[in-house]
């Protein structure tokens, strides 16, 4: 099980599933929801919080946050 | 009545340039009745009739938890007049899906709506045509495509105004029910399983509208980033255009500083020789004038600051500050969220406490509204540039920067230094509440729209003159009444008293004569006796009655501290003198060396760095947390720790220097 903290700069996956958490409605309101492709952009200087793209806007997590998001990567999309 | 027309949309979705594009300056923000949340109004003419336009906060879904949010679900919901005729809902083309989600939970409340479709050309970056006349015939609603910052496609919003339906999407029922239920109750279940559910619906939708030329998901993409988010180049940019910004209050802000300072002198001697002396003229020059001088002189600080503060967040690069800070203010209690309100702390703690409403962490918000007042705020600026002028000469420095720079940026730091320590209380004190969060949108970046930033910023300084003027100008008033009576003919007895001392010593000269008169008649005052009596307090400080004086009066507001010097070391009102250089010719009696020296100076910094003295932010801390509490534990807190440095530093320094 990859979540979306764990995905490398540039890389691209699709949400499959929102672990239960008190953010799940926040979460999915800013449109993470499965089937959504999301592509980790940029990281903070500190290594935390991640910026992805969420089809189309920069969206900031938390690692924990981005940990509530099971993703399945996309091979070969990174330079999509 | 003019009909009402609601503004609803997404953040960053151009609906605030819409509205002061249609409401240009015919706008005003107020406070909801028995909230604390900002709405915007507006007056929109048009060649037929007039609308009264409200611009309610951007949201991304009627469930929100913050503050802010809430407001927009109340307008929706309200039971009379308030609630809008029609609304107009501005749907951003690049970020479709996750703005239809809002369209979808307002459709169903049944209000006549025109959709006006934003971003297009941001869509067509990304290679998505959205076709507005699918759109228009999935969504039920006109549909008109417009661009509000360059102004096009304005002329099209009115005749889509006359046709707004009741849109045909209806994708849930009861939404009226079961909103009037969250908001009651706050009961979240099912929320997340029906988001899901609409999020089906709005695929199928999008299908139907938005050609996709390309998989073209990341041909936008903003270099920008890269380097603002750096490893090392992150921070260094970021610190450097803090430093900017400081540099920049400072040194713009001198001029027309001066200008200010200067006119009001001409006008105080003005008045002075054209109308007869007596108490009514002494009421204007020295009681007045001051007064407002006093408040006039920082609204050029005020201005530039929140000029730059303006800048930076529609650039879009206040997000970005918030994101690579968030791990630093995490670890000390507070957010990434923080950093705005808390750098907007520098300008004034008003509207920062204000702008911490974005924090949905209930124990976070409370955490940085607390430190928000030790953050120097511009009110003190002129303290401090009064007091380290006293007593550092100007030409002292360690290599290129100036020994009263260095020490105006310690008490800068000693105030983000005492904000750490007590948001670690707060970090404790949190443990144990509702899991702290950053989820947050960074837009964009765009070229600040200038109109925007003015228009912000101008509505930020009237409201500092309309709050912190009426109380300095009374203060002012007080003051000046105190300081010019006394109790019998304590003032009379004074002034002979001097006379005959003067008269016996022929060397004095008439300006030593009225500086001698003035200081008499001074402590023989109402005010005197009032400085006198917290002496005893302050005196371990290294401060006398006159600075008590001050004090007393400072917290009202800081910035009377100036004014209060100013009439308290007023000499000879044909003879007008500078506040700095009559109090540098002040001696102590008995050791004959300057009175208000380096060690007074630095202790009085240090306490204004750390005081509440500000009944504008006492009483903001109380409309913001609902109680008396918190302002009263805040006071209490912050004066023991300036009282206990002040006393350190003088000690300290008066054994070292």
């Amino acid at each position: 099980m990859v979540t979306a903290d764990k995905l490398s700069k540039g890389m691209t996956a699709k949400i499959s599933a929102l672990l239960p958490s008190p953010h799940e409605e926040r979460l999915s309101a800013m449109g993470c929801v499965p089937g959504t492709k999301i592509t980790l952009e940029f990281i903070a200087p500190s290594g935390d919080p991640l910026a992805f793209n969420v089809e189309g806007y920069l969206l900031g997590l938390r690692k924990s946050e981005a940990k509530l998001l099971i993703v399945e990567p996309i091979a070969g999309a990174a330079n999509g | 009545m003019d009909e009402n027309i609601a503004l609803i949309g997404n953040p960053n979705c151009g609906k605030s340039t819409l509205f002061n594009h249609l409401t240009g300056l015919r706008q005003k923000v107020s406070n909801l009745p028995g909230t604390t949340v900002e709405k915007k109004y507006g007056s929109w003419k048009t060649e037929k009739q007039t609308y009264f336009l409200q611009d309610l906060p951007g949201i991304y879904s009627l469930y929100s938890e913050a503050e802010d949010e809430k407001v927009v679900v109340k307008a929706l919901l309200a039971n009379n007049e308030e609630v809008p005729k029609k609304i107009l809902f501005i749907l951003d083309a690049s970020n479709l899906r996750r703005n239809l989600l809002l369209f979808t939970q307002v459709a169903e409340l049944k209000i006549p709506m025109v959709v006006l479709l934003t971003m297009n050309d941001t869509a067509l970056k990304k290679n998505l045509e959205v076709s507005t006349a699918a759109l228009e015939n999935i969504l039920g609603v006109p549909v008109v495509t417009i661009n509000p910052r360059k102004g096009d496609g304005m002329e099209k919003i009115v005749p889509a105004l006359n046709n707004a339906r009741v849109a045909a999407v209806q994708i849930m029922g009861n939404t009226h029910e079961r909103l009037l239920a969250y908001i009651q109750t706050g009961k979240r279940d099912g929320i997340a399983a029906e988001t899901l559910s609409r999020y089906a619906h709005i695929e199928k939708m999008i299908a139907e509208c938005v050609i996709q030329k390309t998989n073209g998901n990341r041909a936008w993409r903003n270099r920008l980033d890269y380097w603002l988010t750096h490893r090392i180049f992150g921070y260094l940019i970021f610190a450097f255009i803090m430093l900017s910004i400081f540099q920049g209050v400072f040194t713009l802000a001198e001029y027309p500083m001066n200008w200010i300072e200067q006119a009001f002198a001409a006008l105080s001697d003005l008045t002075a020789s054209a109308l007869p002396a007596g108490q009514f003229t002494s009421l204007l020059t020295d009681g007045l004038i001051p007064g407002i001088a006093g408040v006039v002189v920082f609204v050029p600080q005020i201005a530039i600051l929140f000029l730059f503060i303006g800048l930076l967040e529609d650039s879009g690069y206040m997000v970005r500050a918030s994101f690579i800070t968030d791990r630093v203010m995490r670890r000390i209690g507070l957010n990434g969220r923080s950093v705005i309100p808390l750098i907007s702390g520098f300008a004034c703690a008003i509207p920062s406490i204000m702008a911490t409403r974005s924090i949905k962490h209930k124990g976070e918000r409370l955490a940085t509204m607390f430190v928000i007042p030790l953050m120097s705020c511009s009110a003190r600026l002129p303290v401090y540039t009064l007091l380290v002028s006293l007593a550092v000469p100007e030409t002292n420095g360690i290599g290129p920067f100036s020994l009263r720079s260095l020490i105006m940026t310690l008490a800068y730091f000693a105030g983000i230094i005492a904000a750490m320590g007590f948001s670690l209380m707060f970090k404790r004190r949190n443990r144990n509440s509702e899991p702290s969060e950053f989820i947050l949108e960074m837009p964009t970046y765009q070229v600040p729209r200038i109109q925007t930033v003015l228009l912000q910023m101008s509505q930020k300084c009237l409201s500092f003159i309309n709050s912190a003027g009426k109380v300095i100008v009374i203060i002012s008033l007080i003051l000046w009444w105190l300081s010019s009576h006394g109790p019998g003919n304590a003032m009379d007895s004074a002034e002979a008293e001097v006379n005959k001392t003067v008269a016996k010593n022929l060397a004095i000269t008439s300006r030593q004569h009225s500086i001698a008169l003035a200081e008499a008649k001074l402590e023989a005052s109402y005010a005197g006796h009032l400085g006198k009596f917290i002496e005893p307090a302050i005196k371990p400080l290294g401060y006398d009655w006159k600075t008590g004086i001050a004090i007393i009066s400072s917290f009202a507001a800081r910035e009377v501290f100036v004014g209060t010097m100013a009439t308290l070391f007023r000499g000879d009102s044909e003879n007008p003198e500078t506040i700095r250089e009559v109090m540098s010719q002040t001696r102590n009696k008995t050791t004959g060396k300057p009175l208000y020296g380096l060690p007074y100076a630095l202790s009085l910094m240090i306490f204004y760095a750390f005081a509440l003295q500000c009944m504008s932010t006492i009483a903001i801390m109380k409309r913001e947390t609902g109680s008396w509490k918190w302002p009263i534990i805040q006071f209490t807190a912050f004066l023991a720790l300036a009282w206990v440095s002040a006393w350190v530093v003088n000690t300290l320094s008066l054994a070292l220097l």
